[in-house]
């Protein structure tokens, strides 16, 4: 019996026929977080190995999140996931904005965060979007107003 | 090409509309010449997380082997395609809903005729499929995650086998074996330096090309996935499902 190989990226197991010998998940790491375009961003991302944020599925999302209807994803950019939503309670439809996880572990960060917050939900005009909450819930969040 | 590239990291409508998935949704259930051979080219590139996922519910290697070919058989000459939801149907989820209902519907009827001389429209490796099979870990996942997790892997294969050809014609074969490991890992793992004096080339020239192999592996990778898809929006949202996939390991 061969010894089993391991991906010398992440770790895991690789199995025997894990294409052109490297591991199918770093693999599609790599390409995760560039967007369909490739950009020169998303190339020194995947330079330094830096671990992509994987936004989570409209039903991962409903378990944090029972106060809204997910009803479906929007987007992805370098500072978190968008998706449409509605508020069951007032029936409105809102954008919820997922931070990545590790973000929020940042004390700093998760300050100016909140301070900004505060400051965009004091704003009220047409051409801005209103907030209408924002806070933890395994992991950063905004709530603006829904997309139109 | 170019144009090739420009297109596979940013599919335009119009490209799109030339991409095997959408070919064969959009002939539906006419037997247009393009659409069997668009369909044909998915079915050879997808076959065996379908025998993979037949075989861990439980049918018998003989068993699998016939109703892989069966199923496949059925599917190129049948006009099943009409059923598939032009809006947001996938390939893949439309593979595995068209093998259900054929083992619901058909499977029982094909077994008792056992025809002989089948018609092998689409030439499988149905012995070697088994001998991969049985190198499978064993585990506990389900037979659709098993289907989701082979048809991962058919893609990267796919991916990185056209990918390797490429560098092959162009004489570059050994650049290509020596850099591949760049595609996943840092440059801590990958010393440029050292992979420069392997090759006989500085060490700028070597990052250059790191760049350039990553570039063409993700182009290609969003262009293969676009094959399997019904819209341009799909494309990221399904490598996404892909890595999920892989991740629940």
């Amino acid at each position: 019996m061969s010894a089993m190989r391991i991906c010398s990226v992440c770790g895991k197991p690789l199995a025997a026929n894990a294409p052109q010998g490297l591991c199918p998940e770093c693999l599609l790491n790599a390409a995760l977080g560039t967007g369909v375009d490739v950009g020169p961003d998303s190339q020194s991302q995947a330079e330094s190995g830096k671990v992509s944020f994987v936004a989570p599925t409209p039903d991962e999302l409903a378990k944090p999140f029972p106060q809204l209807e997910i009803m479906g994803f929007v987007g992805q950019g370098g500072m978190g996931a968008v998706y449409k939503a509605r508020q069951k309670a007032l029936e409105r439809v809102v954008a919820l904005k997922i931070l990545p996880p590790g973000i929020g572990r940042d004390p700093a960060f998760a300050e100016r965060f909140a301070r900004e917050a505060k400051a965009l939900a004091k704003l009220n005009h047409p051409g801005i979007v209103t907030l209408y909450e924002f806070g933890q819930a395994d992991g950063l969040f905004l709530f603006p107003d829904g997309v139109r | 090409m170019t144009s090739d590239k420009r297109d596979a990291a940013k599919p335009s409508d119009a490209w799109f509309a030339t991409t095997r998935w959408t070919v064969v949704l959009s002939a539906g259930d006419s037997s247009s010449p393009h659409a069997a051979t668009a369909l044909e080219s998915l079915c050879r590139a997808y076959w065996y997380p379908l025998y993979a996922y037949v075989r861990r519910r439980g049918h018998s290697p003989p068993d699998a082997q016939d109703l892989t070919q069966e199923f496949f058989s059925q599917l190129l000459e049948h006009h099943w395609i009409a059923r598939a939801d032009r809006h947001k149907g996938r390939f893949r989820s439309f593979l595995l809903m068209a093998m259900n209902r054929f083992l619901a519907n058909e499977w029982d009827k094909v077994k008792t005729l056992k025809r002989g001389g089948q018609v092998q429209r689409v030439p499988l490796s149905l012995d070697a499929a088994e001998t991969r099979y049985a190198q499978e870990p064993a585990d506990t996942s389900t037979p659709e995650q098993v289907f989701e997790k082979q048809w991962v892997l058919a893609l990267l294969d796919s991916v990185l086998s056209h990918l390797r050809e490429q560098y092959v014609r162009d004489g570059k074969a050994v650049l290509f074996d020596m850099l591949k490991p760049c595609l996943i890992g840092s440059r801590e793992l990958q010393p440029y330096a050292a992979i420069a004096a392997e090759l006989d080339m500085t060490e700028g020239a070597v990052k250059v090309a790191v760049c350039r192999l990553r570039e063409r592996y993700r182009e290609r990778l969003k262009g293969e996935i676009a094959h399997t898809v019904a819209s341009p929006g799909d494309v990221e949202e399904e490598l996404r499902h892909l890595f999920r996939v892989l991740a629940r390991r």
